[in-house]
């Protein structure tokens, strides 16, 4: 590098304590936000994957205990059932314990069987939006750590230019460009991270409601078996 | 299908966009600072190379020619007094020859007068005895003040020796003080010249037609009071730019208010009038 000039290196490398701990904090924000940029992307993509396949399966009229047992053969096999087949499996599971129960009325059942559904949706909405509030906090904090870089910066720079007898550009510029950086850096770790929290919240709010939406539609299958249940029973 | 979440995939995209990023910074700003070293402004930092370097050294040749004259008159000096003290001893020899000549002559005149005396008056017998013995009585109180008068002589002598020695002393002393005086006053003038050199370094802004070659010599007339009464430029740079900026920088100070302290003496010796020289010496053309 050439001594006489200045580029972003330099700057770096000859900034003051305060704003080197600044960049530095702001770098390593910026590193793992993209970490879960690039995570949560890789989730919420498979999750939509396996939300509509299992809708695919779900709705193919295929026999649910057999769609039960279809998911049971898959976790045995170590693979993860996807969060739609989640609530499906608690939800038809619940069902099925308390019918082979007895002693349990219709409503009984239902209620049980919803109970154990929520549970079930409010874990998977919860694995969703899981790293979401860092991606905010990233996105709305580095900015103004960036800030405090460069009010910092600044500050060093119009102090190193109080003990100068005459002002000149050279004097003020490597400051003013170095405490830049800081705000350069905080910006670079904040806008990623604020349109990925913007672009995943909206895709896990299309997700959750599916979900619920899947539910409830779930519910009036099962409530049709309660239904109907009782009469062959009977 | 499958909860999966894919950490390691994560960090490593993460630190590969990052690496990327810095890469790229790292090697615009290799090209940037290479175009930079190119496009760079031809005056950009001032500087006032060796200023007034005529007048410093005629006075350094003054100091040098006035220490060797002091030497060379000392000398001629100590000759001198050698001489007078070798002309001194002479000339006392002679008196004393003399004397003894003189003394002889007194003593075959008395022992004439004696005989003829004797032989013409036996009656005045007593009288010339008494006359002998008063004469005699009067030799001897010349030989006493004889004597008196070379041991003056002597002490006199023993005096300006001593005299001479003291002398020397304080000339020696003199000269000591002399010459460190004239340090500290070369060192004080290079202070002030350092003060001047600065002050007009600060107000000097080269214009763009600056080339190192070019030389500018100015002259300037202070007042005591520190203030620039006049300026004129001694030789030209051969651009009217650069010989405007040199003129504009001592004009711009205007006053060398750190001269106000200065012993009048060395002012009028040494900055009353001063050749100031300005040269860019650092420009890349």
């Amino acid at each position: 590098m050439h001594s006489g000039s200045i580029n972003v290196w330099s700057l770096i490398l000859e900034a003051t304590i305060v704003v080197q701990l600044v960049m530095l904090i702001l770098l390593l924000a910026s590193i793992i936000s993209w970490v879960m940029i690039v995570q949560r992307w890789l989730v919420l993509n498979s999750a939509e994957q396996g939300m509509s396949g299992f809708e695919k399966r779900f709705w193919s009229g295929m026999d649910l205990s057999q769609l039960y047992r279809e998911g049971s053969d898959q976790q045995k096999a170590n693979k993860p059932t996807g969060g739609m087949e989640n609530i499906f499996r608690a939800g038809f599971k619940e069902f099925m314990r308390l019918r082979q129960q007895g002693g349990v009325n219709s409503d009984g059942v239902m209620a049980g069987a919803q109970r154990a559904m929520r549970v079930a949706y409010s874990r998977e909405e919860e694995k969703l939006e899981k790293h979401l509030p860092f991606l905010a906090t990233v996105g709305s904090v580095t900015p103004y750590i960036g800030l405090f870089g460069t009010v910092i910066g600044i500050m060093n720079s119009f102090i190193s230019l109080a003990e100068q007898s005459q002002a000149t550009l050279q004097v003020v510029a490597p400051g003013i460009a170095e405490a830049l950086i800081a705000t350069a850096m905080g910006l670079f770790a904040a806008i990623p991270a604020v349109v990925a929290y913007n672009r995943y919240s909206t895709k896990v709010d299309v997700i959750a409601g599916n979900y619920i939406t899947f539910t409830e539609e779930f519910a009036g299958i099962l409530h049709r078996q309660v239904a109907s249940a009782p009469a062959t029973k009977a | 299908m499958t909860a999966f979440n894919g950490y390691p995939f994560s960090i490593m995209l993460a630190l590969l966009i990052h690496g990327l990023i810095l890469g790229s910074f790292l090697i615009m700003g290799r090209a940037d600072s290479e175009v930079l070293e190119v496009v760079r402004p031809p005056a950009v930092k001032a500087l006032l190379v060796e200023e007034n370097p005529q007048a410093r050294n005629q006075q350094v040749q003054q100091q040098r020619a006035d220490q060797q004259r002091q030497r060379e008159e000392q000398v001629r000096q100590e000759s001198q007094r050698q001489e007078q003290a070798r002309q001194e001893q002479a000339r006392q020899e002679q008196a004393r020859q003399e004397q003894a000549i003189q003394e002889q002559a007194a003593r075959a005149e008395a022992a004439q007068q004696e005989q003829q005396r004797q032989a013409v008056l036996r009656q005045q017998r007593e009288q010339q005895e008494a006359e002998q013995q008063r004469e005699r009585e009067i030799t001897r109180q010349q030989e006493v003040a004889r004597q008196q008068e070379a041991e003056r002589q002597q002490q006199e002598a023993q005096r300006q020796e001593q005299q001479r020695q003291a002398d020397a002393a304080a000339q020696a002393a003199a000269e000591a003080s002399a010459r460190e005086q004239a340090e500290t006053e070369s060192e004080i003038i290079m202070a002030y010249t350092a003060v001047i050199h600065d002050l007009v370094q600060r107000n000097w802004s080269r214009p763009p037609s600056a080339r190192n070659d070019m030389t500018a010599v100015l002259r300037i007339r202070l007042v005591p009071t520190g203030d620039v009464v006049d300026v004129e430029i001694v030789r030209s740079s051969g651009d009217p730019a650069f010989d405007r900026a040199a003129e504009t920088a001592v004009r711009a100070v205007g006053r060398f208010s750190e001269l106000q302290g200065m012993p009048p003496r060395m002012f009028e010796r040494s900055f009353r009038s001063l050749l100031l020289t300005f040269r860019p010496e650092d420009l890349l053309n």
